[in-house]
């Protein structure tokens, strides 16, 4: 078995204490470490999310860039744009 | 949980004249309630994305500065998947396996949208907003 250290061993016992009320029996880090895993491995985009480190769209931010994109010029627009060469239009037509 | 952000949908949201533009905004609104989970795209989205605003707009900057700042600048909301061998792997699976039977070009499924596939199977990502119909028999569109 691999040996884990935590930097934040505090809040494992206060997850300890928490699940123990709730549940009603009193469970060992080594279990939940093994729940924590186990939730993490069916949460994973989650998981990722967290990770990666980038803020969540919120309503407000959505509104924010919808109104930025209204303040944007005029662009031309070409749905029917084709490539110079085949080899891209045959990429891009898919 | 969890929702995929595909080419089609970055260009119609972000582009007035673009058939698709009020309806992407009208998902752009739905997804930022967070019911949908995280948001994600790829590297590959990304690189598709770029060389189609590039042609649709006959190379003007606006846009392609507006998705450069969407995808990286300071409101950046979008989790960007790298791709990786494994994923390669299952890409190239799908993109074998649905190719090999399919005879009309339009139902061809392209080894983006295959690994688009790979990534939402990898990390358990179950919606997809496109604004085409690529995904259709792999993941629920918005």
């Amino acid at each position: 078995m691999a040996v884990i250290k935590t930097t934040n061993k505090a809040i494992i016992d206060q997850i300890q204490a928490k699940l123990s009320l709730q549940v009603g029996r009193r469970f060992t880090q080594q279990e939940i470490v093994d729940l924590c895993i186990e939730y993490a491995q069916e949460n994973l985009e989650e998981l990722i999310g967290r990770a990666l480190n980038v803020p969540r769209l919120t309503p407000k931010l959505a509104d924010k860039i919808l109104a930025q994109i209204d303040l944007l010029p005029e662009v031309p627009y070409d749905p029917s744009a084709k490539f110079a060469n085949e080899i891209d239009q045959d990429i891009y037509s898919l | 949980m969890g929702i995929f952000i595909d080419s089609g949908f970055f260009l119609g949201l972000l582009h007035r004249k673009d058939v698709n533009h009020e309806q992407c905004r009208a998902h752009f609104k739905e997804i930022s309630s967070g019911k949908y989970g995280l948001i994600f795209t790829s590297a590959y989205v990304i690189a598709e994305t770029a060389t189609l605003i590039l042609i649709r707009t006959k190379n003007n900057p606006i846009t392609l500065k507006a998705f450069q700042e969407l995808i990286y600048g300071n409101q950046k909301f979008i989790r960007i998947i790298q791709s990786n061998p494994d994923l390669n792997t299952t890409a190239w699976n799908i993109f074998l396996a649905h190719n090999q039977s399919v005879k009309v070009k339009k139902k061809y499924l392209s080894f983006v949208d295959a690994t688009n596939i790979a990534i939402c199977r990898e990390y358990q990502i179950s919606t997809i907003l496109a604004v085409d119909g690529d995904f259709d028999g792999y993941l629920a569109k918005l």
